[in-house]
């Protein structure tokens, strides 16, 4: 992803969640920190911090903070917490399709956040 | 204005400390100056500076100032400055005052360390920025912290190694109080190693048949605090191995930290016990971690082991670990045993510099499927006595660390086990030196955030 482009996805991401904060992470490597990413209607918290690593490459990583009840009151399956650069995070599995070329992180992040509303 | 007293510390990784001392020493006409970058890690009450790259003064950027211990040309700063915004660091001035007993900075070195800070703050705000002094066996220094206009003073340097040598300043030196207690231990350690092991923090990640038995005997040895990190509950086969159960916390579920709660307390009341029921890496796991001066980490799976050690390696924690493994002879009958103590000290090598740590063995251990699907690793074989045996192999490296009882050699090895042969032997080795984990991650500390 070039800079401009870059830039650009983190003004869309601004737009849409109010707050998106940019470190730098392994060479190569951008993390960007969603401060409240809205969660699909009847989870439980309704929002979460989420976190967004980007890699030269690569297909973007999502992460969530722990805690989160699905709509049927529910903890998500097949989760494990990682530490990303210091700090602790959950990742889970979900797959949908993705194209940098014609996809946006916002879309990235929205259909991440989907995988919440699956019921268990 | 200054503040007292600060809860600051200036961390370095081992394979800096030497560059360090060399840097700083004087010539024939001056004071010598290096400049260190740092990241940080902030506690509630502390804040931590970890060096992750030295870069010394060039010896024509000097300027003879008389009454000056080191001037140097302006420009000679600027390549710093760019380094420390391109790595996101801090900036620690060093230089030394070689002598024995309390220093501290001469009011040029103050007003220097002021005005320096001032500038390097107002280019670089996120990071703490230091002037440091270092004599033989004290250090002193001024720090500012992001956000702050005021200055910090005091604190300590702590140097990595085989042993941890801190540097204190005159308001921040362990002071020993003989015990009856301690009075055969201390034949070993003397008294200042006394008062660093009454100092000292340590984690203990992991509570079952080794993290049980590493908390009895620290508890015994008299540390100031043990950190117990763990989320599990007690449970029937438990009874086996874990050091203080009692029948009935096995039937009541009873969290493991509070057992260990109850077992320091019953071995000695001035050693704090802080329980932890959360696992690495959930954030109040992380957040006690960071207070430790060392962790030593009893846990059963690989991907355990590459959390708690990327941790250590971020945050410069000297990292023990304790590990056993007996399982069945591959396509044969009999078991195996074996076992490990590995010391890995941020600067001299991690796990995964040794090859103990690795993709495909983590691979290996979900089966090749995401770690999200990984349910870890209850059910293999444990047995008390060996875990014992390693447990206290590992308690006497925290205890070297601590205190730096026994002489060292420039060898780095590990410690294996072998339950069948009943050794537990020391085995060279050749840290892998583009390790990419110690390269990228060592010192790199806490993330700075930018929303602009």
């Amino acid at each position: 992803m070039s800079l401009e482009t870059l830039a650009g996805e983190i003004e869309e991401l601004r737009a849409a969640y109010g707050t998106a904060s940019i470190a730098a992470g392994a060479p190569g490597q951008t993390l960007i920190r969603i401060a409240v990413a809205r969660l699909p209607a009847g989870c439980t918290p309704p929002d979460t911090p989420a976190l967004l690593v980007l890699q030269d490459g690569q297909r973007p990583q999502f992460y969530v903070k722990p805690g989160i009840r699905l709509p049927n009151g529910a903890g998500p399956r097949s989760t494990s917490l990682v530490p990303i650069a210091g700090e602790g995070w959950m990742q889970f599995s979900y797959s949908f399709p993705w194209d940098e070329g014609t996809h946006s992180l916002v879309q990235f992040v929205e259909a991440s956040l989907r995988r919440f509303a699956l019921a268990e | 204005m200054i503040r007292l007293p600060a809860n600051m510390e200036v961390r370095v990784p081992a394979h800096l400390v030497s560059p360090l001392q060399v840097g700083i020493a004087w010539t024939e006409h001056r004071e010598s100056v290096v400049f260190g970058l740092a990241s940080h890690l902030a506690t509630p009450g502390r804040t931590v500076l970890l060096v992750r790259e030295l870069m010394p003064l060039p010896s024509e950027a000097y300027i003879a100032e008389p009454g000056h211990g080191a001037a140097w040309s302006g420009a000679a700063t600027l390549p710093v400055l760019n380094e420390a915004l391109a790595r996101h660091c801090g900036i620690v001035v060093f230089h030394s005052h070689p002598r024995g007993g309390p220093v501290s900075l001469s009011n040029d070195d103050r007003d220097n360390g002021r005005r320096l800070l001032a500038a390097f703050q107002n280019i670089i705000p996120d990071r703490p920025h230091g002037s440091v002094v270092l004599g033989h066996d004290h250090s002193a220094g001024i720090f500012l912290l992001p956000g702050q206009d005021d200055y910090s003073a005091g604190g300590r340097v702590r140097l990595l190694g085989k042993g941890i040598r801190d540097l204190p300043s005159d308001n921040t030196r362990p002071v020993y109080t003989p015990e009856a207690a301690f009075d055969r231990q201390a034949l070993l350690t003397g008294r200042d190693g006394e008062a660093r092991i009454r100092s000292a923090r340590i984690a203990v990640v992991g509570l079952s048949g080794g993290g049980s038995q590493v908390v009895q005997q620290l508890a015994h040895m008299g540390v100031g605090e043990i950190i117990g990190i763990d989320p599990a509950k007690a449970k029937p086969s438990h009874r086996a191995r874990l050091i203080g159960i009692t029948a009935s916390d096995a039937k009541r579920a009873s969290l493991k930290t509070d057992i260990m709660a109850r077992l320091v307390r019953r071995i000695n009341r001035a050693v704090r016990f802080t329980g932890i029921p959360h696992a690495i890496p959930e954030q109040p796991a992380i957040d006690a971690l960071k207070e430790a001066d060392i962790a030593v980490g009893c846990l059963d799976t690989y991907h355990a082991r590459a959390d708690l050690q990327d941790l250590c390696v971020r945050f410069l924690i000297p990292y023990v670990d304790v590990g056993l493994l007996i399982r069945p002879v591959e396509g044969g009958s009999g078991v195996t045993i074996g076992g490990n103590v590995i010391t890995a000290i941020p600067g001299l090598f991690c796990l995964w510099c040794v090859g103990f740590l690795s993709e495909e063995r983590l691979a290996a251990e979900t089966g090749g499927r995401p770690r999200s699907y990984f349910e870890g690793a209850d059910g293999q074989a444990q047995v008390v006595s060996m875990n014992g045996l390693l447990a206290s192999k590992a308690v006497t490296e925290v205890l070297q660390l601590i205190t730096g009882f026994a002489p060292v050699t420039e060898e780095l090895a590990i410690k294996k086990y072998d339950g069948l042969g009943g050794t537990l032997a020391e085995w060279i080795v050749q840290p892998d030196r583009e390790c990419a984990v110690c390269r990228h991650a060592l010192g790199a500390g806490e993330l700075i955030w930018t929303t602009a």
